[in-house]
């Protein structure tokens, strides 16, 4: 059953697929960019700004994805106990927290036309910012320890007590937003979005995820490596005498 | 269990007793703190009165986080937090007592306090009630995720810091249904909805915090 | 419709100015994690290389402490 669970197994599997993904990525970005940039009309109201969407809507989807994808892992780490899970969150966290900051760049940038003012406390704006706060917390946290294998646990444990949190969090700034703020600012497209916007918005969804999951593999790359130094490390201190071992010890410390 | 509950809850009121210096800072941060907005936005009472729920609830959302390294630090560096894993208990029943014994240390004088911030800061009197009641319902679910977040970073480089970039996020829930409270009981609406909410996140957070706390706990004596 | 196509935005269709900025540091801030990705692992590597050439030698461990 945990056959893929063998990171060697799973590293031959994502670095043949990296590749691909990778280009699929790129073709998916030209062309997104194309139909989003060039071939689909401005919005009647929004005007050019409405092609901030393309980008912004895309990256807020997959920095959600990502820190449940992150949750995931990190709970297969805690049940199951095997590392690969932990792997993929560590790698995943930087990707997913660049994807929750251009989602709100993106969203102050489109902010400054459409209602005059770079931030607003919105709802969708301020729970993207609470997730990034949450990113920075699992990266600060993983890497908090002098000695790096103690920080899987508790990392793990953050990231799933992060993602039982996502919902709470959401429907409280919600909540706080429709007693704050009498009228919604903007109405998103909705389902008669036309199907020109729709068509680059999947463009760019498929191209950023392809892209994100390619940098996450890259990254799981290095992870893989930290784990391999760290006991070839071990395993350099395991060969010298004794009294060496106790030096590193006090050095350290 | 609820021996062992008791237990360690003595043992945890008795040891901030004998340390009572350590309840009286967090209580002087509190008052200090709410002493500086009048400089920082200005002495007008309409403002500051607006405001009052807000820097209250603020406030003792940073107490609490500041006083959280009490909690497990002091007996993780002693030991004697690995000798509490080692009894039959369950460690999550073992959190409980020491979350509640950090809850009546810092929760219920900030309670007792915040009716004088209130008057510092020119609160409508129809909300003190609210406040209170506020206060006395969301504070032991700060006490209970602070839990998880002291215990996650036991043993963490700056873990002060770190623990305030991990458990604030965590209380905006609390913070936002608080607050809304307070406003709605000066706007004259009703406030059972916000104290529900504030109900369901401590019932969610009594179940699900000492569990968390317990496996995290366990992660840093090993 | 003349509004869609490149000309105007890139004349400066109204507001096409917010739209350069967005894709720009969106490419920048991703192109820049890349680049740190890239890198990372890369060092990584070599540092193991180097480890795993440390240790099949034995007398080279003792320059290393």
């Amino acid at each position: 059953m945990h056959r893929f669970a063998n990171p060697a197994r799973f590293m031959r599997v994502a670095e043949r697929l990296l590749p691909w993904f990778l280009g699929l990525g790129g073709i998916l970005l030209l062309a997104g960019l194309y139909q989003g940039l060039i071939a689909s009309p401005a919005d009647y109201q929004q005007h050019e700004t409405v092609r901030i969407m393309y980008l912004h809507v895309p990256a807020a989807i997959l920095a959600q994805g990502f820190y449940f994808g992150m949750a995931l892992g990190s709970a297969s780490f805690l049940i199951w106990k095997h590392p690969l899970g932990d792997l993929m969150a560590r790698a995943m966290a930087p990707v997913g927290a660049a994807l929750c900051f251009i989602c709100l760049v993106t969203g102050a940038i489109w902010g400054k036309p459409t209602w005059g003012t770079y931030w607003v406390w919105d709802a969708r704006l301020t729970s993207m910012l609470i997730l990034l706060f949450l990113y920075f917390g699992y990266m600060a946290l993983a890497n908090a320890f002098d000695d790096p294998s103690r920080g899987h646990k508790p990392a793990a444990l953050l990231a799933v007590v992060g993602v039982v949190n996502i919902p709470v969090i959401k429907f409280s700034v919600y909540f706080f937003n429709t007693l704050h703020q009498k009228s919604t600012l903007f109405a998103e497209g909705g389902p008669s979005m036309d199907p020109d916007m729709l068509l680059a918005l999947m463009l760019m969804l498929g191209a950023l995820g392809f892209l994100a999951t390619a940098m996450a593999i890259i990254r799981l790359r290095g992870e893989m490596t930290v784990v391999k130094l760290r006991a070839a490390r071990h395993g350099l201190n395991r060969h010298d005498d004794a009294t060496q071992d106790v030096k590193h010890e006090e050095t350290t410390r | 269990m609820t021996g062992v509950f008791l237990t360690i809850l003595k043992r945890d009121l008795l040891l901030t007793i004998r340390q009572s210096t350590d309840v009286a800072l967090v209580m002087a941060f509190f008052v200090v703190a709410a002493a500086l907005f009048p400089f920082g936005v200005g002495p007008g009472p309409e403002t500051l009165g607006r405001i009052a729920p807000g820097i209250v609830w603020v406030l003792a959302l940073l107490a609490v986080m500041l006083s959280l390294d009490r909690l497990f630090q002091q007996d993780w560096e002693d030991g004697a937090l690995e000798l509490i894993t080692l009894t039959p208990a369950p460690l999550p029943i073992l959190v409980l007592g020491k979350a509640a014994a950090h809850w009546i240390g810092t929760g219920l004088p900030l309670i007792a306090l915040a009716p004088l911030l209130g008057i510092m800061l020119n609160l409508t009197e129809t909300a003190y009630p609210i406040l209170i009641a506020g206060l006395a319902l969301g504070t032991p679910s700060l006490s209970l995720i602070g839990a998880v977040g002291a215990a996650l970073t036991l043993g963490a480089r700056r873990a002060g810091l770190l623990m305030a970039l991990l458990v604030l996020p965590l209380y905006i829930p609390v913070l936002i249904f608080g607050v809304t409270a307070v406003d709605a009981a000066v706007a004259g609406f009703s406030v059972r909805p916000h104290f529900l909410y504030l109900g369901a996140i401590l019932l969610a957070s009594l179940a699900l915090a000492p569990l968390a706390a317990a496996a995290a706990i366990r992660n840093a004596v090993e | 419709m003349s509004e869609g196509d490149l000309g105007s935005l890139l004349g400066g269709g109204r507001h096409a100015a917010f739209v350069w900025w967005s894709y720009a540091i969106g490419a920048a801030t991703l192109g820049l994690l890349a680049i740190q990705s890239i890198f990372w692992s890369r060092r990584l590597k070599r540092q193991l290389a180097a480890l795993e050439a440390a240790q099949g030698a034995p007398e080279a461990q003792e320059t290393r402490r």
